[in-house]
Formats: structure tokens, sequence, C-alpha cells
């Protein structure tokens, strides 16, 4: 197992390297100048050259990539066009937003969807199973614009029950998380753990923070916030999970063991749960870690209707305003993700089913 | 100069000085805070004025936070708090306007004003229209070096209809560039009236009888004046084809549009221009004493009415150029202005004081609402950056417009020279020489005094790129270019 990863992770160099390329290829492709973006109408070609070459975008390509990836090579990710800050910290303000709404989504999409789609493939004639089965052919299928603006119109303003959009209430505090170990000799081990980079991207985890520091006031408003883009994003992963847990625990329950196991007088919700559910396990599993890729996708219209200031909102900024460096980290960034939650599925696969060895 | 007066002597006479000046990024900043943060990098995130409001904070794609200036110097804001918040999306914005979550939005959709003015607990506010949607036409693409050709597409377009089916009633199809309201607009020019019989003639009299094929160039994103740019290029690419010229829709995405639009790159093309300030250079200036490829080569005579007009004092005097120059762009159409369009903001009824701003940015110092002292104010974009004299979108503007204060100002919501952080002025005859005096008692936010010497500080910075502080977010300081020709040693 433990080589399985090494070897993962050997082979992460490669991918990053081709995604960078990819990404860096792509984006100044797109025809369009940041310098005229920045500069906007009024600005003269001499002003619009004079920005270009500051910013080193009237180099030929292969040497702004050399130099892009030696710069990386040092962990300098770069400096934002739009912003001139560091790319890092605005990778940081923002992921943390996204793997917030992203994570929750899913966790929703699981924890609803697989039950679903058990009951569904326990009962594969009842009106339930068809509820089910149609009913997650429609949610795969509804646009998640209008999906949002519908859920926020009538719990946002008719029931006026949840925010209809933000992320956190305006008049909230919510305090950094290096409270906690502020003053403490941790602050001079890991830099920036207690003011910076570090601490502000974990303080953006506003559930985490709020829940450490038990800054309840914050939880609450930061919950409340979470709850209908959160819905919203798992509304597709959530059908996709039911139809795959439907089909691959229906498949299961057909098998000769499982007769045997109610026929030496195993309990039902024991034959399905231990037997046929843990066998169906590695296909849902397998299903759920395709959605977490997707997810991203869908953050980019979720964030946008519900004004979530996360890495989806970022990007289509970005990549309006040409900010190469930033877009560039934001694909690092989510593949870098992506290959983390391919390799703990990997992992998991091997806990659920001894007969996966990773040679 | 004393210490709270100030001279500035221009290189050539300039008629709408005053209104350039007025212009919010010409608001001077504290020099202790410039030189601070070095005249750049995180002085964009720190801004500095002498406005009623100041900086609080800033969450980026969320909120931006300023609170009441405290002992002002003039008659302090009722509100505590002023709070900008993101919110992109134009339908999100109203439902959270209807909910109450905020208490104003920018930028309603068009077609959710009725729905906004049919709702009782909100008041909707129209800016006047200064701005123009126009039809351009580049002349270096034959056939559109012939005028006829140019004058059959003129008459090929039903204005009026155009702009009763796809703007708000508060809309106006346009007659000329130059927006009623604004000097320069000439009172009584008839437009092209929509005759597509005339037209075909006037193609066949320049050897188009069955017409031909061109490409018609429309915006990605929707701009104030064409809030729906692929709606008006549906309908002018149907009127163009009624009299027989087939144009081919073509679009991208706004910042490569501009490139390739003033590379010279398109046949016809929507484009279309909002007031920086309230003065026909602001319009025609921009599009026709040349330097750009979009319209083809510019009119020798009509740069040099132009040009006589933005040096002549005398008002009667320059709207004759104006009025003669405004005529002559309808008969060799360069373009087809096609409409001036009025963006709107909505409010909560809560919400007393406000004038909506012909330039979009609304002042919240005379803004008072029932019950309480804060204001929230929902917008599309978040701003780029707050050194505001080097950066060039709206979203930034608005916000430093609360914060600086130039030496001249306009009267809130109007177009009225009203003093500033000059209590008065004077003006040689040759319109060269401009004194300001400055108030007295005047302090920036961080506690410093403003007096000239501060001003001229700023002055310095803006305009000679020598100096140590020309540094700001580009580096570029693009408006200062813009309204005043460009820098020190040019």
């Amino acid at each position: 197992m433990a080589r399985h990863i090494a070897r993962r992770l050997f082979l992460l160099l490669p991918t990053l390297l081709g995604l960078s390329l990819l990404t860096f290829v792509l984006i100044r492709t797109v025809p369009g100048d940041p310098a005229q973006v920045m500069l906007g109408e009024h600005a003269r070609p001499e002003q619009v050259a004079h920005f270009q070459a500051e910013m080193g975008l009237d180099q030929p390509l292969p040497i702004q990539y050399v130099r892009y990836l030696a710069h990386l090579a040092r962990g300098d990710w770069g400096e934002s066009i739009k912003t001139n800050l560091p790319v890092r910290s605005e990778l940081a303000q923002r992921l943390p937003a996204t793997i917030e709404l992203g994570s929750t989504a899913l966790l929703i999409a699981c924890v609803v969807g697989i039950p679903l789609g058990v009951l569904a493939a326990h009962r594969p004639r009842s009106l339930f199973a068809w509820l089910a089965t149609e009913g997650s052919l429609v949610g795969v299928s509804l646009p998640l614009f209008w999906l949002g603006l519908l859920a926020s119109h009538f719990f946002g303003y008719r029931l006026g029950w949840l925010p209809p959009s933000g992320r956190l209430g305006l008049e909230v505090e919510m305090a950094s998380i290096s409270a906690l170990w502020g003053g403490s000799p941790l602050c001079g081990w890991v830099p920036g753990v207690c003011a910076g980079v570090l601490s502000d991207s974990l303080s953006n985890f506003y559930l985490l923070t709020s829940l450490l520091t038990g800054n309840v006031p914050a939880l609450a408003d930061a919950l409340a916030h979470l709850v209908l883009p959160a819905i919203t994003l798992s509304v597709a992963p959530l059908a996709v999970i039911v139809r795959m847990t439907r089909a691959c625990v229906g498949d299961v329950l057909a098998h000769d063991y499982v007769r045997t196991a109610r026929a030496k007088g195993l309990s039902e919700r024991a034959t399905v749960v231990r037997h046929a559910l843990r066998s169906a396990a590695l296909p849902i599993l397998a299903a759920i870690s395709l959605q977490a890729g997707l997810l991203f996708s869908g953050a980019i219209l979720v964030e946008t209707i519900f004004s979530w200031p996360g890495l989806g909102q970022l990007v289509v900024d970005r990549v309006l305003a040409r900010d190469y460096p930033v877009v560039q980290g934001i694909v690092l960034a989510t593949g870098l993700l992506l290959v983390a939650v391919n390799l703990a599925a990997d992992v998991v696969y091997a806990l659920l089913d001894p007969r996966i060895r990773y040679e | 100069m004393g210490s709270h007066s100030l001279r500035l002597i221009l290189t050539r006479p300039d008629a709408a000085f005053l209104y350039k000046l007025a212009f919010p990024a010409f608001g001077p900043q504290s020099p202790a805070n410039i030189k601070k943060y070095g005249g750049g990098g995180d002085l964009i995130r720190h801004p500095v004025g002498t406005g009623p409001f100041r900086f609080v904070e800033w969450t980026p794609d969320d909120h931006i936070t300023l609170e009441r200036t405290p002992d002002y110097w003039g008659t302090p804001p009722a509100l505590h708090t002023l709070t900008y918040r993101v919110i992109k999306e134009a339908p999100a914005r109203l439902l959270e306007l209807q909910a109450g979550t905020v208490d104003g939005v920018d930028n309603l959709s068009p077609d959710d004003i009725p729905l906004a003015q049919a709702d009782a607990a909100l008041d909707v506010y129209l800016r006047p229209p200064f701005n123009v949607g126009f039809l351009g036409i580049n002349r270096a693409h034959p056939p559109f070096d012939d005028v006829r050709v140019r004058q059959a597409v003129a008459l090929a377009i039903d204005r009026e209809e155009l702009v009763r089916a796809l703007y708000p009633p508060t809309a106006q199809a346009a007659t000329q560039f130059v927006p009623p309201g604004i000097f320069g607009h000439t009172e009584d020019l008839e437009g092209w009236a929509y005759d597509p019989a005339r037209a075909r003639a006037l193609l066949a009299e320049a050897g188009y009888p069955d017409g031909f094929r061109t490409t018609l160039w429309v915006m990605g994103i929707g701009r104030p004046y064409f809030p729906h740019p692929d709606r008006v290029g549906e309908v002018l690419q149907a009127d163009l084809a009624a009299v027989g010229i087939q144009a081919e829709l073509v679009t991208y995405d706004w910042g490569t549009y501009l490139e390739k639009m003033y590379a010279g790159e398109a046949d016809l093309f929507l484009n279309g221009w909002m007031a920086d300030f309230p003065d026909a250079t602001n319009f025609l200036d921009t599009f026709f004493t040349g330097g750009d490829d979009n319209l083809g080569p510019p009119f020798p005579e009509l740069v040099e009415w132009l040009q006589a007009a933005a040096a002549t004092a005398d008002p009667a005097g320059r709207q004759a150029l104006y009025d003669r120059a405004n005529a002559f762009i309808r008969d060799h159409v360069p373009a087809v202005p096609v409409v001036h369009n009025s963006s709107a903001l909505a409010f909560r009824d809560t919400v007393h004081g406000l004038a909506a701003s012909p330039f979009s940015q609304e002042l919240f110092y005379p803004v008072t609402v029932d019950g309480k002292d804060h204001l929230v104010f929902g917008r599309s974009g978040d701003s780029v950056g707050l050194d505001c004299v080097d950066e060039s979108d709206f979203e930034s503007l608005m916000v430093c417009a609360q914060i600086f204060e130039p030496l001249v100002a306009f009267k809130p919501g109007t177009t009225e020279i009203v003093p500033g952080l000059a209590e008065r002025w004077e003006v040689s005859d040759d319109l060269l020489t401009w004194t300001f005096y400055l108030r007295q008692g005047v302090k920036f936010h961080d506690g410093t005094d403003l007096d000239a010497e501060a001003v001229a500080f700023n002055f310095e910075r803006w305009w000679d790129p020598e100096n140590p502080y020309h540094v700001g977010h580009t580096g570029n300081f693009v408006h200062w270019t813009y309204y005043f020709g460009g820098f020190k040693g040019e």
C-alpha cells in the first residue's frame, strides 16, 4: 500500500506538469489581453505595451513557461495581474470556501443518496423505487442555475427561512483560528500558522473555525448560509449516487449468497447492509469519487448564484480578466485536490475489499 | 502660492477642465499614506482620503465596508456604516433587495425594472441616459467607403421600434452621439428616419442592387447602453437583411472584442460610450479625432472643428461648432447612433435622500435609512483597487467617490459643478491658468492636514512618470492620460 501511494505521488509530478502546460497554453490561446482588460477602453497603445512588458507578457511563450516553472519549483505561484496579490494567498482565501461547500454537498448526497438507493433496490417494483429512480433522473437533468434561483426565491425571500445568498452575515464576527494556539511555541515552529497565509486559509473554513473557537453565533450563521447552496450543489451527485446504489445493490441482492444469508435466518436489515451494501460499496465509492471532480464545475454556477466567494467565482472572474497566473493556480490547485481525492478513494478500496492489493 | 491656494497652469486651453477635475479619481490622497506604501503595492487596499466616509475593511468578492469619517469638515453623513456587497447575478440582487437583506441594488436588469416598480416596498431610480449605444461602420472596409452605403445602413434601421421592443420606457432612440442634457447636444437635429425603400435605392445607386454580405460584431456581455447586445444584434441583422445586406453575427468576450474592434478588424460593430463628464468632448473627441482604427480614417474638417470647440471658452461659439459637427456626423455616417439608455437602481422605500448619478457614482453622504444608521448596497462586481486614478472599472470609482473628494465636485445627481475641497476658484481669460483656494481645517482620514502642498504632491504623483510614487496599481494612470492628454514632458 505504502509503495502504491508512493508511486502515485511520484506519477503526480508528470501529471501536474502536463496540466500546467495545458493550462498555460490554453488560457493564452484564448483571444484577449490582460493589459487591455486591466487598463480599460481609455488606455493608449503604448500604455498597453508597457503593461505587457512589465508583466513579462511580451516574452516568447516557451520563455514565459520556463520562467513560470522555475518560480513554481521554488514554491512561488506568481502574482495576480488583477490584484497584484500572491496567487497563493488568493487561493488560500478562496479554496476553503469551495471545499466547505463541496464537501458539505457531497456529504448530503451520500447521506441521503445511499439509503435511498438501498431502499429502492430492496423493493425494486415499489412506488418508492419508481419515485427514487425517476426523481433522480429529474435531479440530473435540472439546470443548477434555475434550481438555485428558485431555492433562493422560496427559502430566502418568500419564506424568509434562510439567507438568500452570501457566506456570512455582515454583522457576524469571525475570529481567526490562530486564537486557539496564538502565543504558543507553535507560532515559532510553523511559519504562517499564527498570522499569515496558513492562518488565513484555516480561518476561512468558517464551520471549522467557529466550531473550534466556540463561536456559536458565527457557526449558526455560517450553517444557515451554507444550507441552500450546498443542497443545490448536492442535487446532481445525489441523483447519480441513488441510481448507482440502486443498480449495484440490486445486482448483489440477486446473488445466491444473499439467499443463503436470508435462509440461515439473518435479519433483512443485516442481509442488505452487511452483505449486499458492503459488496456493492466499491462501484458506489468509484461513482462518489468521480462526483467529487464534477462538483467543482457545479460550484462555478452555484457560487455565482449564491454570491459564495469561492474558487468557482474566482475562476470566472479571472478568466474574463485574463489573469493568467491566478487561472493557472486554480487549475493546479484543483488538480492537486482531485488527485488527493482519488488517492484517498484508492486507500478506501483496499480497506473495504481485502482482495485488492496494490503492487 | 499660500498654504491653501494652488495654481494649475495648462499647456492648452480646456473648456471642460472643471468637469474633468470633478472626476472622483482626482481626489487627493494622504501623502503620508502614499509614502507608507511606496505609492503602490498594498496602497490599492488602504485608501486614505478626506471624504465623508473612510475605509474600514474589504473581503474580496464579498464586501467592502466604509464608515462615517469622525470630525468630517462638512455636514457629517447620517449613515454610520456603508457596505458594498457583491451579488453578481441581477435576479439574485433583486431577491436580496426584496428579502430586505440589502437596502439598495445597482444595475437592475431591464426585465426587472417593471417588477421592481410594481413592488410597493421598493423605489426605482433611473439614471439620466448619459450614454450612447451605436452601430459603428468601418469605412476602411469596402463597400463602407461609399457614403451612400453607410446612409443606406442608417436608413435600414428602425431605431424607434428597436428601443421600444428591447429597452425600458425611459430609453430614447438616438439622433446623435451627444446625449440630451450634455453640453454640445444639438436640440433640433433630425436623425435618419426609418426608410428601407430609400435604403435599397441608395444601395442600387452605389452598385449593390442585390445587397452584399458583411459581418456584424456584437459584444459578448451586456453594457449599460446595450444590456442585451445579442438581441440588438439580431434585430439589426433582420433590419439590414430586409434591404439586402446579409450580416453574419460575430461575437467575443468583452476584452477580446475591444482589442479586435479597436484594431479595425470589424466591419459593422456595436459599441458605445458612457459619460465620464458632461461635455461633448467626452463623446465626440473620443471617437472622431483619430487614434483608433475601428471607424476608418478621421475626417480632417471634423477633427478641426472638434479641436477648436475644445479650446473655445464662449459657450455659444462652442455650441455652434458642435452643431456643425453633429450634422456632419449624421450626413457622413461614420456610425449610426442607436440609443441613449438609462440604467436603474432600486432601493427599499426606507431609504431617503439618494440622487441617481448620471455617472453611476451615487454619493451616499446625504442618504438616510428609516430606523437604522447602516446601509448595504448590492452591486454586480467587486472593485479592482482603490487607488482610483490608476483603476479603470466603475466598481472602484463608486467606492472612491465616497472616500476621496476632488477640488470641485458635482452636486449629487446633477452635472452642476459645486465647490469640493476648493471653496472657490478663478480662471484666466485664455482658460490656461486656474487658481484654487482650498478649505481651511480639512484633514485626511489619517489625521494629517490637507493643504496646497498635499494637493500638489498628488498632482505630481499622477502626472510625472519620474515621480518615485508614480507606481499605482498598474503604473499607467490611464485616467490622467485620457483626461489631460499626456504626462509631464510629453
